[in-house]
């Protein structure tokens, strides 16, 4: 049937199903057809643009980039007459099939391929494409000539109430095959809200001799509106009395339709779809203008740890993430609020008409709210968020500066840990200052020596002699005197400095541990490794090159990683972790209990041992402490791996944790963190001190 | 449950007719690649990862509807559609236990079709 064609009649197969994309192929080869295949949407849109293919089979259900997408996307680029796209689907899949025409599928074959008569099927699709492009290329010349004629001409007689007009503008308003209508029914399918326009427009054009112009929405038989731009001119006769209008009309819905997603794109933030900063301003401008009567509240909001949770989880998921955090906010919102995404995990609300008195009701009724868990790629994820709130009236009358107020309340409450909110104060704005200069200081801290390793022991549960060590940063700032790592460490995290801080850590501690060696102190020395640390890929090379040249014996390194940074991205963390062990260091997972571990999981992570969150130790007194304490002892066990309790403070959370067996004890009450030469000092004194605490 | 997979190999006769010598290997694949994915699916089980698990009886689905094996691609279409559902896992471990079966007696008989006919 193509004759000559079919020699070079090349057709693409993109199939993420590899028993079925070579079958595909086969056949084709068999029927003298040329053929290139592609495992996903993504290669295929490469294989397109490479092969340029006279036909597509695509699948409808692909990793990467499904068909539909696929289709969506070869539709945008073609240039000239679109490429026949078969679309591949389930016999039963009405859905797929609709959406696949939706996006520009040709026709579509239902799986199971019938096989017998496949080909026949491609060959006259081919056929039927051939025929056509001939006709389009003669249909083109024809279609340029009308393009410039796409304009309709309309004639209103008023004293008649009759319109004349040519075939395009009544296929336009909907009265195909008119030629003269009466001006009632002729705009009787423009929906009811525009039928004032015509009057009003009339009116005005009449009483201030101006032109007529009007946009009028007709809904046609499928609903769909379309926008019909209508321009005119008046005639008058001597007394100035109207007598007809002449005039054209044009359907300008796909210009009103970029037109408002320009207007909506600008206004709006392309991933949550709330107000942007600009819009959010205008609109706390507008209120600002009528709010005498009535104060309103600018809440500011982000994530704690966004960095990190960016890094760790990637960016995809951290932009769900994100999604679901504006879709909880905007569950919160009541009509006269407004919701904004101001910047990265910063968003802003506006609650109108608030009182003194419920303020932090209000502010905490967002806080509980927040700290449900967010569920993302079937996960439960639960955020802490750092909030702060300024009152127009009470801290400004300024819409701009409302936000500011609100951003730097919300820093006030991250430095101070985060999780928690702040209503503005004045003296906050100091603060502020402080805080950009803090993060100057911060990256000349390390070159002006001000950073130090700090050593907090770690002892035996049941002798209490100090089996080693773990290396804590402090900062002594010149000014502000030490700052707490909570706030330095976050910082750092922000403004990309923790690299830097890790290094040093890692490097410093691991001489230190070495040189206590030599002087007859074999202890340990437990490192914590940052997100970006651990995935830095020089991490294993420059941890070896660290154990080598302090000639440490590596099993006396353990380097912690926070249980959130292992569950992230499980597969990964395992062949890194692997990849440390294999140096001979030992592994174990700080703040344990903390984050969303799956059980299951965890006897595939080569780890030695867990250490149990403070949290749950100062909890100790509850029942809940207890048995989150016991079964993550319990759980260690039967892994086989060490526990250390951290935090521990009192007598009866010794006397607790050395009942469920605990292995080592970290906390103040036996030692806290101290300075390079204390602990030589603390070793020499060694165990006497730590038994007699 | 354990009805024995009684798919009729009509298909595959079909495609030997089309395809001669060439549908070999395209079968030595299929009865290669099905233990393997579902060895993968049995770890996606295990780790009750829905999304995984959907996807693998997505594609085995496909692959042998498209040889015909009918009644196994129902069942993978029934495992899949458990997955999307948040079926229980014990009922998504059933339901792939029972696929796991099929596709040993199915990959026999693919075996005996490929002894008989190449």
């Amino acid at each position: 049937m193509l004759g000559k064609t079919s020699s070079a009649t090349k057709v693409l197969v993109v199939d993420d199903d590899a028993i079925t994309r070579t079958t595909l192929i086969k056949i084709l080869d068999k029927n003298n057809l040329l053929t290139a295949a592609a495992a996903d949407g993504k290669a295929g849109l490469t294989a397109f643009f490479e092969h340029q293919p006279d036909l597509i089979l695509v699948d409808a259900m692909m990793p990467v980039m499904d068909g539909f997408d696929f289709i969506a996307r070869i539709r945008d680029v073609e240039r000239s007459q679109p490429i026949p796209i078969i679309m591949l689907t389930a016999l039963d899949d009405m859905e797929s099939i609709s959406r696949a025409f939706q996006v520009g599928a040709t026709d579509f074959i239902t799986k199971p391929i019938n096989w017998n008569i496949l080909a026949q099927r491609l060959k006259y699709i081919l056929h039927a494409r051939h025929t056509e492009r001939a006709l389009w290329a003669s249909q083109q010349k024809l279609k340029f000539a009308q393009k410039l004629a796409r304009l309709g001409y309309w004639e209103w007689t008023l004293a008649t109430q009759k319109i004349e007009a040519c075939s395009t503008t009544f296929d336009l308003f909907l009265h195909p095959g008119e030629t003269i209508m009466d001006a009632d029914d002729f705009f009787n399918h423009v929906i009811p809200a525009d039928r004032g326009i015509v009057h009003q427009a009339l009116q005005r054009a009449i009483k201030n001799k101006t032109e007529l112009e009007m946009t009028l929405r007709v809904l046609d038989s499928s609903q769909k509106i379309h926008y019909l731009h209508c321009l005119g001119e008046i005639q008058f006769d001597k007394q100035d009395h109207a007598l007809t209008i002449n005039g054209s009309v044009q359907d300008v819905t796909r210009l009103h339709r970029a037109e408002t997603l320009l207007h909506f794109q600008a206004e709006h933030d392309s991933l949550t779809k709330l107000l942007n900063r600009n819009s959010f301003l205008k609109e706390l401008e507008k209120l600002a203008q009528q709010a005498n009567h009535h104060p309103f509240l600018v809440i500011s909001l982000d994530i704690d740890r966004f960095k990190l949770i960016n890094a760790s989880m990637g960016t995809q998921t951290a932009d769900k993430l994100l999604v679901q955090v504006a879709k909880r906010l905007i569950q919160l919102h009541r009509n006269e609020d407004c919701i904004a995404r101001l910047n990265g995990d910063e968003f802003a609300i506006m609650v109108s008409k608030i009182d003194k008195e419920n303020l932090h009701n209000v502010l905490k009724r967002v806080m509980q709210n927040l700290n449900q868990p967010f569920t993302v790629d079937n996960q439960e994820r639960f955020l802490s968020f750092s909030m702060g709130a300024s009152v127009f009236g009470l801290h400004s009358h300024n819409a701009e500066v409302l936000i500011r107020q609100a951003n730097i309340a919300r820093m006030n409450a991250k430095h101070l840990g985060g999780h928690g909110f702040k209503v503005f104060e004045s003296h906050m704005d100091n603060l502020s200052a402080k805080g950009f200069e803090l993060e100057n200081d911060l990256r000349k801290s390390l070159s002006n020596n001000e950073i130090q390793v700090y050593y907090q022991p770690v002892v035996d549960a049941k002798s209490y002699e100090i089996k080693g060590v773990e290396a804590l940063l402090r900062w002594h700032h010149p000014t502000e005197g030490f700052i707490s790592p909570a706030i330095f460490i976050t910082l750092a995290e922000t403004i990309g400095y923790i690299h830097e801080l890790s290094r040093f850590v890692m490097s410093q501690a691991i001489k230190d541990c070495a040189t206590w060696h030599s002087m007859g102190y074999p202890i340990t020395i437990a490192i914590n490794l940052s997100t970006r640390q651990f995935n830095e890929s020089t991490l294993i090379a420059e941890t070896h090159l660290l154990i080598n040249e302090h000639k440490l014996p590596a099993e006396y390194i353990n380097l912690e990683i926070t249980e959130n940074l292992a569950m992230n991205n499980g597969e990964q963390t395992i062949s890194i972790l692997k990849g440390l062990k294999a140096l001979g260091v030992k592994i174990a997972i700080d703040d344990f209990g903390t984050g969303y571990s799956s059980l299951a999981y965890l006897h595939r992570f080569p780890i030695d041992t867990l250490k149990v969150d403070r949290s749950f130790v100062r909890a100790m007194d509850q029942k809940e402490g207890q048995a989150v304490a016991k079964t993550i002892v319990a759980l260690a066990k039967s892994l086989d791996l060490h526990t250390v309790a951290e935090g521990i403070e009192t007598q009866e959370q010794i006397d607790f944790m050395q009942s469920l067996d605990c292995d080592y004890f970290q906390g103040f009450i036996f030692a806290k963190p101290m300075p390079y030469a204390d602990l030589i000092e603390f070793l020499k004194n060694g165990n006497k001190r730590v038994k007699s605490f | 449950m354990s009805t024995p997979i009684t798919d009729s190999f009509e298909t595959l006769e079909s495609l030997k007719s089309l395809l001669d010598k060439e549908l070999k290997p395209i079968l030595v694949s299929y009865s290669q690649h099905t233990p393997k994915t579902l060895t993968k699916l049995k770890r996606a089980i295990k780790a009750g990862e829905l999304e995984q698990i959907q996807s693998i009886a997505h594609l085995l689905k496909g692959s042998s509807s498209n040889l015909g094996f009918m009644q196994f691609s129902a069942n993978c279409a029934a495992l899949e559609q458990a997955a999307k559902n948040n079926a229980e896992i014990t009922q998504l471990a059933e339901l792939s236990e029972q696929l796991i079966k099929d596709a040993e007696s199915l990959n026999d008989r693919i075996e005996q079709f490929i002894i008989d006919n190449f």
